[in-house]
């Protein structure tokens, strides 16, 4: 294999030999040296194959014999050399083109991240990336795989492990979330995350403390956590009548933001994301504006917005009014805002019962006031652990799994 | 057998010297019945795809088979392939 390497390398021919005393050829080749290979018959012609350099020797031979000699091919570098010569573009073409391929895949074409489901956290993972400058159009040397998996390691604690690497010019991300552990068995109390009028109580661990109707303050222990006088993780369900309150206050006039006539203006060229300002202002001279472009391209490129793109920016000043507006559209706003408010403070499943809106302020009165409050039925047992004494069953973890009670009273 | 030969066998043996060395002789390596090298020979009296005929040192040696190709052809070997039948040594 080294050897017909070698061949290739040096140039051989293919040479096909009609005629009489053929093996007296092959005999004076011999004779002098010619090394031969690959000699075989293909008809009544014969074929062998020898050095591009030692074909010339053969023309003395063959003058003295009656066989006629003719190449059939040119095989090896120095005549594939001898045409890429000729065909200069086809040498720079093919320069060109390995060149290119070699800066192309210089960069970042893409990147993905893998090992993970939770739309959430490959959100913030993708953030993470370009926050750390791993986008496509990167160049890959600029990016460091371990330093972006420290990183990671560093702002994602429920991850297990992570791994950078390059595959060609994608870069890829893979993690490993962490396992959940399993919940250490905790004692705990349920008690009352905010005051209210006891509705409903269900317990399905524990004992109740409170029944319909009592009135209770937030941190007013709801649900113990004691079974048969031994620590359990209470559990259960109380509704409670709970309201929540919420003020707003607000002059009665609309701000709003109009053109002072005041425009400054700026030309600037956009070539594949860079920004060159040709002439205008460099900064915006207004704290408030309001931006018209108009985009021309210079070389557009089927759907995309074009390589090169010439963009005309005119800035409008603005400057803020205040309108006065009557004092019952001003009430109707802050009542509505104070109500998003309100809504804000009900806890998951709540049911609201009444809303009661008021507006506190007399006709004429700055600001104006207003005040609503939501009547509503909701859950507010809180668990709070606790540590049991050593005479109540230890230190309480893995404590009492005393038989659940479920007992319902309404 | 010719006196020098019978006196050359006698010195091999006596020396512990390959035969082929001291008599020139030539030496066959078949490998199957698909390749075949020979060492020491003295040219090619007749080639066809069906028989080969190579000159030795005493006599030459008839190599007939199918589809034989002269894969290499230096001086002191010759590397033949195909589908070999019989060799004969005259």
């Amino acid at each position: 294999m080294l050897l017909r390497s070698w061949f290739w390398l040096q140039g051989q021919v293919l040479v096909q030999v009609e005629g009489q005393e053929r093996e007296r050829l092959l005999n004076q080749c011999l004779a002098r040296g010619i090394y031969l290979w690959d000699i075989r018959w293909k008809g009544n012609k014969l074929y062998f194959r020898l050095l591009s350099q030692d074909f010339f020797l053969l023309r003395p031979l063959v003058r003295g014999l009656r066989a006629k000699v003719s190449i059939e091919e040119k095989i090896g570098f120095p005549f594939f050399w001898r045409r890429f010569k000729r065909r200069r573009t086809l040498a720079l073409g093919s320069l060109l083109f390995v060149m290119i391929i070699y800066a192309w895949s210089s960069f970042i074409w893409s990147v993905k991240v893998e090992g993970i489901n939770h739309p959430e956290q490959q959100r913030r993972l993708n953030q993470l990336l370009i926050d750390q400058g791993i986008m496509p159009g990167v160049l890959r040397q600029r990016v460091d795989p371990s330093l972006v998996e420290h990183e990671v390691m560093t702002q994602f604690p429920e991850l297990a492990w992570a791994r950078a690497y390059f595959t060609g010019t994608i870069f890829i991300l893979e993690v490993v979330p962490k396992l959940r552990q399993p919940e250490l068995m905790q004692p705990n109390h349920l008690v009352a995350g905010r005051g209210g009028v006891v509705l409903d109580v269900l317990v399905l661990a524990g004992k109740a403390l409170v029944d319909q109707g009592d009135s209770v303050q937030a941190g007013d222990v709801l649900i113990l956590g004691e079974q048969s006088r031994r620590p359990v993780s209470a559990k259960g369900r109380v509704l409670a009548q709970v309201w929540h309150e919420t003020y707003c206050e607000g002059e009665a006039v609309r701000e709003y933001l109009v053109r002072s006539g005041t425009v400054a203006c700026r030309k600037m060229v956009r070539f594949l994301g860079w920004e060159l300002i040709m002439s205008g202002v460099k900064e915006v001279p207004f704290p408030q504006f309001e931006l018209e472009q108009k985009r021309k391209c210079l070389l557009p490129w089927r759907k995309s917005s074009g390589l090169v793109e010439v963009i005309d920016e005119t800035y409008h000043e603005l400057e803020g009014k205040r309108t006065p507006i009557p004092e019952s559209d001003c009430a109707q706003q802050l009542l509505e805002r104070a109500l998003a408010q309100a809504k804000r403070k009900l806890g998951e499943g709540s049911k609201i019962i009444d809303i009661d809106n008021k507006i506190l302020s007399q006709p004429g009165d700055i600001p104006v006031r207003v005040r609503v409050r939501i009547e509503a039925v909701e859950d507010i047992a809180v668990p709070i652990p606790y540590y049991p004494r050593a005479s109540e069953g230890g230190i309480g973890i893995g404590g009492a799994s005393g038989e659940e009670s479920s007992s319902s009273r309404s | 057998m010719q006196p020098g030969i019978r006196f050359g066998k006698r010195v091999a043996e006596w020396l512990d010297i390959p035969a082929d060395i001291v008599l020139d002789l030539p030496r066959v390596t078949l490998v199957g019945n698909v390749e075949l090298t020979l060492e020491n020979h003295r040219g090619i009296i007749e080639y066809s795809p069906a028989r080969l005929r190579m000159a030795l040192p005493q006599g030459e040696l008839v190599i007939s088979g199918q589809e034989l190709v002269l894969v290499s052809l230096a001086q002191d070997e010759v590397i033949i392939k195909g589908y070999i039948k019989s060799l004969e040594l005259s």
